[in-house]
Order: C-alpha cells, then structure tokens, then sequence
C-alpha cells in the first residue's frame, strides 16, 4: 500500500514529453525499465519546474510506476538535482584542485562580492545562483565554470563572468 | 617510448567528430575487419594478446574482463561504458567523447560483437551535457551507416547504444554503483561477488568498460594485439592518455606509449613547471592516487609497474603538478572536502570516517590542529580501506596517508603556527 | 554433506545457510547490527567481519599439507562479512584472531563517534545492541574531537518518536518496511554523512506495523510513543505469552512493572503463526488490562462477599427457566469447555452462544509475503468457543437473538470481554433484560444495579489454551498476578456447581 500525496498539480508539457517519450525507446518496456527513467525524468522535470519540488516527485512516481519516496531517495542522493528553488541562472564554480591552483576561488568570491552574495546563495532579484561544484573534468583549461547545469566555460577571467551575468540579465542566452 | 598519437589522431581537426572524418581517416576500419574476417574468439585473442588494461583506474586486463562473460549465455546481456569521470584531476575521456565520439562507439560495437551482447549504455556523468549531446549526435550518425542497429554490416549482429545522463554523484564511477544508477536507483555500489559479468545491469551479465579503454580497441584490431603489446612495456601494452593540469606550462591530454619516461613527458612534452619555478609534488593519476614529492620522481616511467614501485599508482592517468608556493595543507584539505561530500554512506568505515578525516583536516587547516591528528589519521586509515565495501575507502585514506607522510613537515608548521597559520589567498570555507 | 569449520567447530549446512546462523548454532556469536534472519542482507554495518579461508591448493589442484600432514589453509587478505559470505565446503571461519577482534573495536569506535551520550535518557538502555557490544567489544574512550553529525526534529509517525542523532544507518527499518510490511513510506534519503531514514517530507507512515520498525532498531533512534520515558526494560517481568487482540494468535512477550502492570507487548518468534512480527493494533492494546478492573462482588449494586454472591447466582440460575448465555471468545478452552458444561449439564439451557459481533476492527493489511497479521475475527478463541461447543441447542436462541430481544429471557447471562466495553448493543440489551448476571474483569458505570456481578480474571491471568482461526492450538501461562476477588471461569463453575474440578 502505498503513502500517496494528493494528485500531483504538476505534469509535463508536450515538449516534455516528447523529450521524455525519445528516453522511454531507451529501456526494456518492463518494470526494471521504467524505474530507469526517474533520473532522465526527474532532469526533464527540473528544467521545466526550475526545481524538483513535491509535486515533481509525485509526478515522476507516476510516470514512472516507482513510489514517490523512492523518487524523493533519487532525488536527493544525486547532487545536480535541486531540490528547492534558485535563481533563474546558475553558476558552477569548480573549486577541486587543479582549478584552486588556478584561482577559481579568489574568482567566485570575487563574483559573489560583485552580486552581493555568499557561496550558495541566490542574488535578491532571483537571477543569479552562485554554487561550488566538484571538479567538473575540464582541468587542463582550468578555472572552469558550468552555467545552468549544461554549458561550460573554460580558462575564465573576471571580464567572462561579467559577460555572462551581463548576458543573464539581457537575457540572451 | 614518446607521444603516440592513436586515439588522438587528428584530433585538433576541426571536424574530427563527425563520421565522415572518422571514416576518412580510417575509421570504422577495424569494425568491418572485425566483423567480415575475424571470429568474437579470435578477437579476444588479440585483446589478451595487446596487454590492454583497463583506463578508468583500475587498470584491470581487458582480455581477462571480456572472457568473463560466457558468449552463449542467454540474453539480454549488456555493455556498459563508464563515462562518470569524476576523478579529480581527470578530463581525457570528455576530449575523446566531444571531438572523437566514434572511436568509442567502434570500440563498443567490436566489444559486444566478441562478447555476444545485446545493447550499451554510455553512463555520461550529469556535468557532461555537451559530451551528451556529442555522442548522441554520433550515435545517430552511426545508425544512418549501418554501424548500429540490426544486421550490421550483414553478419546478423544486432546492436544498439544509448546514451545515459547521471546527476552529480562521484561514487557513481564505481562500476556496479553505476548500475544501480542505470536502474533508476541510489547510487550505492552492491556487494561483490557476484560480479558483473554474473549479475549486473538489471541482473543480466554485463560488461563495463572505461571511454578510453573502448577508444584503444579499434587499433588493436586493425594492427594486432602484439603490435599494441610492444608498444608498451611487458606488463603494460599500448599508449595510455594523460591530463596533466596545475602548475605547469603545457596543460592537457598527451597520448604516450606505456613506459615513456617521467621527465620526457614532464619536461619536455609539456613544458615543465609553468613559470619556470620549482616542482614541489605531483599527483600521478587523479586525487585517489598518493602524492608523490619531486624527488621521489627520479627514474620513474609513465607505466603501471614503475609508478606502483614508487608507492603510487596509474589510476587515470591524471597529473596534478604543483609548484613551490603550492600550501599542502590546502591540498590536504580539499581533497577530505571533495570525498566527504562524495562518500555514498552505505557503511560504517566510510560514512563515519570519511567525515572524521575530513573534520581533522579541516581543523588542521583552520589552524586549530594538534601533531596527534596525523598519527590518528594514519591510525584510522589501517581500519577504514580493508573494511568499506568498494574502494572509496582506499580512495580518501590513501592520498590522505600519503600527503601526511611526505609532507609532515610542512603540515607540522602549519598546526604550530596555530591560528596565524596561512590559509591561502581570499579562501572560502565551507 | 558440505561444511565449515567454525572457531574449530565443524558445522555441516545444506542450500543457502548463513554463517552468523550456523556460528550460533555452535555456541559461537558474531555480533552484527544490519544483520536480521528475516530481513535481505545488507551488509553495511561491517560489525561481522571474520576471518575466511579455504584449503590452500598447489598448481595441480591438489590440497597442500604442512609437516605435521595438516590442510593448509590459505586465508582471504582481507576481513569478510559473515552475513553475507558463501559457505563453501572446507571453508575455515576465524572470529576470534586478533584482526578480527581489533576490527570490531574500531567499527564500534566510528558508529559511536557521531552517536550522542544518550543512555542516561535512552529507552533502549538494557535491550541495545551497541551497549552491549560497547561492552563486550568496544573501546573504554572516545578520540573524537570533532563535532557530531546531528539531524533536525523529524515527525513521520504516530506510532514512533524518532531520536534521528542516534542512527547508525543499518537500514533495517527500511528494509523491513518495504521487505515485510510492503510499504514503501521509510527509506534512506540523501547521501554520505548526512543519510536520513525519513518518509517523504511532511508525510506520515501509515501501516500497521510500525512497532516492529522499533522493534528491530538495534539502538534507540526509534522508539514507541507508547512506552517512551514509561520505565527502564530492567525493572520490568518478561512473560510469554499470546496477544489476545485477534484470532491470530500472535505469540508474545508481556512486560509488567512492578506495580502488576502491562507496561509493554513485544512480538515473540514463531515460526508457523507470526515469524518475528505483530501488529500495532495487537501491540497498543494492553491498557484495558490494567485499567478500571472490578475488584468487587456485587448483588444488586451492592457490595456483597463472595460465598453470597455465588450462592444469590446458583439459586437465580436455577429457579429461573430461561436462561441466556451470552459467552466470550476471549476465553481460554478450558473456560469455554467450563461454561458449556454449566449450561448443558447444570443449567441445562440451550440458550448459549459465543458469537456476539464486536467492534469493527481496521481492515487488515497483508505482509508482503501474503501472511496475514490480523485477522478480521477480533477473538483469540472462536475456534476454541466452537470446539467447546458454546453454540446454541436446536431450538436455542442465538446470541444475537438474545441481545436484540433479551425480554424472551428470565435471566441474560453475560460474560464481558474486552471487545464489549463500548459495545451498544450489550449495553441495550443488559438494559432491557429482565434480570442480567454478568462476569466481568472490569467494573464499569452501565452495570447499573443488575442482579449479580461476579469479578471475573481475564485470559493473561490464567493458564489455558488458544485455538487460532486457523486451527492451531496453543497454551499459554500466567502472565500477570490476578486482581483481587477475581476468579477464573473455571473457579466460578466449580463454585456454581459444588463440584471440584482439577484446575491446577
């Protein structure tokens, strides 16, 4: 018997699922196959809610044929998914070895000052999250910075980072 | 024994992504050789015959790996390739996925036509959206060829490949935690035995390979397992990429033949120490592997036997170079903070002491240290690798031991300068 | 047949065995935390790590032999767990090397250095494993320094308080949550250091098995609501026994203070009825015994001694020409045998009948094995009410005949169980009836002043037997000192009938 929360007030758009129908051709069209796609599905659903809130999970649960613990479990073991709101735009700083040795931290303290946060935070106009990343396998072009869990910026300097939080408020990403 | 360009072959070339430079450039050569003129038991010869050992950083034989799955053993059976590089220091196998993405799926489809397997899953870390997307494109590109998909190449072999997206976990690198993964599940790693081959993806007898390891397989084919073998030395066949990053002048992937000596690669391949100061230390092959200080690297060779008879391992083939200015006691400290955030918490050894390490080095670093907490390291560390259940236990305690060892000076005159200590520029603590 | 050898000890097995089993089954303990016979290997906590080896074979397969012509054994580098490790034949199991003992100091070493000083407020104090094991095992001093992992007040039960800083993550709540209780509402969330067995946010588990969750928690990070801050586990009895709530018969252990109180139920191992488990239901359900008990024997709502009230009861049962008896499941066999022997022979009524429908109890939730804790007949005894045969005579009147028109009777004879404290229909019927005797454990305000009251003990104060619903027959001993002037129903027809019967 499962503890089921109320409906979910959260579904997929068509372009979500469409997304979410090209990942279901990827798995056995069993049970084991289904509970594969809470990880694409749970991705599919951060990039259209922002973050994976109650009604994601409970979503996901269902589309999935998983319960929604068992989601929420996914969920919060794996770093990448959010689990309470953010800003509009992320920011990754990598802060492991190499790009230490290379001044990524003085970087994204440098960038929090400029946006008046700390580590962690969300800027107060909600359009700039700035986080610590573990490394994220880019080293020889060091400091690098993710932006909004996909794009990469490698050998970043103080002028990228302005550029990018220039872009972020133009809006043209 | 010097730089040999296989796997990186025209790379720098701006459209070496694509099939149809790949194909010009002999691609898929191997594959239709493999396919048209070889038998799976001939091709595993010559992958026991090349020494080819595995590139994540286990360095297990690959020869040996792929006998382990019985050829007729009922379906499904599955190929996984692990492509979670989350070792610090490590960035080869994104290079091969953005601007070589082919070479790892001829690997593939070679390694499931030997073994018999039904379809494969590249494990892509969460981080590595554009390596997603490259090999997605890739994959596409290879069905249209007929490289994928059913009767390939008119042999009656059918296979397929799927890309898969992780979500930030390290321990996910670790292969039966990677399936746990696939499956939709916590990325725990499972107890062993059974091993893959047994019981893996969905329980079904599974293969997992490392991105660079498949990228090798092509070229054994095309020129033999012995030609591979004696690029190397004797226990370490063929080439084996290397990232080196830090403080040095030339950063980034170099291909080597096993056994090229430290200094060729170091001093003058990729330039040396950036800057032209002092080597103080390198980390040969990713944060897991123990520190090496500059004077212990004296004759050693880029092979899996000399870096082990210097203390230390091959792992990924990930150098860290630092120079003089470089403060151990950060390095220290930000490698406990990297494997306390990364430990699974499955069993006591790791989920408990992976913290405690990482307390005692945070409070060294803060300068609130004691000389007694690095016996206690040491001390602790006896207890913790023997006893986790997969090898993050090794992962932290080792490099830990290690930096404690050979930089116990310069760690005791960080914790006696106490709250005065330096803590390097502008630091952020966490 | 294949074996072990075991600290010395050869232990022969069959199929699938288990090494920590087959160790105790030679007197030899391998302590272990996640381990749980009815529960899948987990395999996390590292406490029952030993020494493995096998027969050392040269090149041609052949088994070496040292000097003096014995097996050489070559043992495995590292530790194994025995949970979890395959018994193969000649295999040679070490518990007691010294790796082995120096091992188990250190695991407990890093499961205590995050886990609060909490015995001197701890109810699992007495009954916890890690104290145990500390003690037999462990260090006598902490070499932590840091500061220790610490969770947030949770909430997610009715039935459990949590003390989340007390874990040690062996998972064998959630495992037996989704393994046993098939519900999937407690699991392990987040990753590392800061693991936390919790249900979804802001929800409830909500199955009936939660106690066992408690139960099966080697240390104090979850406890019952129900039993929290009551008493220390070494100031309480322990009597076997069998819960009475339903007719499954679950087989327990009852705790009682000093104060002859049921304070506590615990589940009890059987093999063929319950395994390791009970429900909550049958768990929480002890307070009616210690409460409101009649100590009294009444005629009229009058205080009266015991030989005049057996004496007002015989003359009543027997001047009088019809008379009803509505008897009780809750009865022991013997009870019930007792009571029918009353009516057939003494009374000679054919008017009895055990089968009063009581409250409706939940709708029942099955294991995930398919076994039902639980059943849908809230007696212990219907089968042994039946077997005594306390049905109604051809032409008898039923007991829900006799309730609903309890004026066809002279006398309605009523024996009040527990099920029938707030049962209307009871309530009704004694109103209505002519004249009612009642036998009753507890003294309650809706007697009025019917014609006699005689206290009656309730099953955990006897011996007897059970029947369950399925046919098992099982006995049971004294659990709890009887209140005073209670009698058994076997007391009380031998009082009725001036016959001695061997009781004891």
């Amino acid at each position: 018997m499962v503890n089921s929360m109320s409906n979910s007030s959260f579904f997929f758009s068509d372009s979500s699922m469409a997304e979410f129908h090209r990942w279901e051709k990827k798995f056995p069209e069993n049970a084991e196959g289904k509970r594969s796609l809470v990880i694409p599905a749970l991705w599919i659903g951060q990039r259209q809610n922002g973050f994976i809130s109650k009604e994601v999970v409970q979503y996901v649960a269902e589309l999935t044929g998983t319960e929604p613990l068992h989601v929420w479990g996914v969920a919060t073991f794996y770093t990448m998914f959010l689990k309470e709101k953010s800003g509009k735009n992320i920011i990754h700083f990598c802060t492991n070895i190499t790009c230490t040795l290379m001044g990524s931290e003085e970087l994204m303290l440098s960038t929090c000052k400029k946006l008046g946060v700390s580590p962690g935070e969300t800027t107060s106009d909600g359009l700039v999250t700035v986080l610590e990343a573990e490394c994220l396998g880019a080293c020889g072009e060091s400091p690098t910075v993710q932006v909004n869990h996909t794009q990469y910026m490698v050998k970043v300097t103080e002028n990228d980072i302005e550029n990018l939080i220039q872009t972020f408020k133009t809006g043209n990403r | 024994m010097a730089e040999k360009k296989i796997i990186l072959a025209n790379i720098e070339e701006e459209n070496s992504h694509t099939i149809d430079h790949y194909i010009k450039h002999g691609g898929y050569g191997a594959l239709e050789k493999a396919f048209k003129s070889m038998t799976p038991a001939q091709i595993l010869e010559e992958i026991k015959a090349s020494n080819l050992r595995g590139r994540g950083g286990a360095g297990f034989p690959a020869g040996i790996k792929w006998s382990f799955i019985k050829r007729d053993a009922e379906g499904p059976k599955y190929l996984i390739c692990n492509a979670d590089e989350g070792e610090p220091g490590t960035f080869k196998d994104r290079r091969i996925m953005m601007s070589k993405p082919h070479i790892v799926l001829e690997g593939m489809i070679i390694a499931a036509y030997c073994m018999g397997l039904d379809a494969g899953y590249i494990y892509i870390r969460g981080e590595f959206y554009d390596p997603y997307l490259s090999m997605d494109r890739a994959i596409e590109e290879a069905y249209k060829k007929g490289f994928l998909g059913k009767n390939i190449l008119g042999t009656g072999f059918n296979f397929d490949v799927y890309t898969y997206l992780g979500a930030g976990a390290y321990i996910c690198g670790d292969e039966t935690a990677l399936m746990n993964s696939l499956e939709g599940k916590r990325g725990y790693p499972r107890l062993k035995p059974p091993f893959p081959a047994q019981y893996g993806l969905y329980g079904r007898p599974t293969t997992v390979h490392n991105v660079e390891t498949f990228s090798a397989v092509p070229a054994i084919i095309e020129n033999g397992g012995k030609w591979y073998a004696d690029l190397g030395t004797p226990k370490s066949g063929g080439t084996k990429l290397f990232g080196i990053s830090g403080h040095v002048t030339n950063p980034g992937v170099y291909e080597l033949t096993l056994g090229t000596s430290w200094k060729e690669f170091f001093e003058d391949i990729a330039g040396g120490v950036k800057g032209g100061k002092k080597l103080k230390a390198i980390i040969p092959g990713g944060s897991s592997t123990p520190i090496l200080r500059a004077d212990e690297l004296e004759g050693m060779n880029l092979d899996y036997e000399s870096i082990q008879a210097k203390g230390s391992m091959m792992g990924t083939g990930a150098v860290i170079v630092f120079d003089e200015t470089t403060n151990m006691v950060k390095v220290l400290y930000r490698i406990m903070k990297f494997y306390a955030h990364e430990s699974c918490g499955q069993c006591t050894p790791c989920r408990e002491g992976c913290d405690w390490f990482y307390d005692i080095v945070k409070r060294i670093y803060h300068g609130e240290g004691k000389v007694e907490d690095l016996d206690r390291l040491e001390d602790l560390g006896k207890y913790i690798g023997p006893n986790t259940i997969c090898a993050f236990g090794d992962a932290f305690v080792m490099p830990t031991t290690a930096l404690v060892k050979k930089f116990r000076g310069e760690i005791i005159d960080h914790i006696k300068k106490g709250k005065s200590a330096d803590l390097g520029k502008d630091y952020h603590h966490a | 047949m294949p074996d072990i050898i075991i600290d010395g000890k050869k232990v022969t097995f069959t199929g699938k065995a288990n090494i920590i089993e087959m160790a105790r089954s030679v007197g030899v303990e391998i302590p272990a935390f996640c381990y749980h016979p009815a529960l899948s290997v987990s395999g996390n906590c590292r406490m029952c790590m030993v020494e493995v080896g096998m027969p050392a074979k040269d090149k041609s397969g052949a088994v070496q032999k040292d000097e003096k012509g014995e097996t050489v054994i070559s043992f495995m580098p590292k530790l194994q767990p025995a949970c979890y490790q395959e018994p193969a034949d000649g295999m040679v199991i070490k518990t007691d090397s010294e790796k082995v003992i120096e091992t188990r100091k250190r695991i407990l070493e890093f499961l205590l250095i995050n886990h609060p000083l909490d015995c001197p407020v701890c109810d699992q104090a007495g009954e916890c494993v890690l104290q145990d094991y500390s003690f037999q095992y462990g260090f006598t001093q902490s070499r932590f320094l840091e500061k220790k992992r610490t969770y947030g007040k949770t909430f997610f039960s009715d039935v459990i308080t949590p003390e989340l800083n007390r874990c040690i993550h062996c998972d064998r709540c959630s495992r037996f949550t989704k393994e046993i209780a098939n519900d999937f509402s407690f699991t392990r969330t987040w990753r590392g250091n800061e693991t936390e067995l919790a249900a979804l946010p802001d929800m409830k588990i909500e199955h009936n098995y939660q106690g066992n969750m408690v139960d099966i928690c080697p240390v104090g990070a979850l406890t019952l609501t129900d039993f929290r801050f009551k008493s220390r586990v070494w100031f309480l009895k322990n009597s076997e026994g069998i819960c009475t709530s339903c007719g499954k018969g679950c087989n327990v252990v009852y705790a009682i203070d000093r104060n002859n109180k049921i304070l506590r139920i615990k589940p009890r191992f059987n093999k063929n009825i319950n395994s390791y488990w009970m429900c909550d239901y049958g768990r929480l359900r002890y307070p009616v015994f210690n409460e409101k008990r009649l100590t009294r024997f009444l005629i009229q709502g009058k205080e009266a001694s015991r030989e005049s009230a057996v004496e007002h009861v015989q003359k009543q049962i027997t001047s009088n020409s019809r008379v009803g008896i509505v008897a009780s499941a809750a009865e022991s066999l013997e009870g019930c045998i007792a009571l029918a022997d009353l009516a057939k022979n003494f009374i000679k009524s054919e008017h009895i009948d055990y089968r009063v429908h009581s409250a409706q109890i939940k709708e029942d939730i099955s294991l995930k094995n398919g076994e039902v804790l639980m059943v849908n007949d809230s007696y212990p005894n219907s089968m042994g009410a039946k077997k005594a045969h306390l049905l109604p005579g051809p032409n008898g009147l039923s007991a829900e005949m006799m309730l609903k028109n309890p004026e066809q009777l002279d006398i309605l004879l009523v024996v009040i169980d527990d099920k029938l404290l707030e049962n209307q229909v009871v309530v009704n019927a004694i109103k209505k009836a002519k004249k009612v005797i009642l036998f009753s454990p507890w003294d309650l305000e809706w007697f009025g002043e019917v014609e006699a009251v005689l206290p009656l003990q309730v099953s955990l104060e006897q011996r007897g037997t059970f029947i369950n619903i399925n046919g098992v027959e099982q006995k049971f001993e004294i659990v709890k000192s009887s209140e005073k002037n209670s009698h058994s129903m076997i007391e009380y027809v031998s009082l009725i009938t001036q016959v001695a019967t061997a009781v004891r």
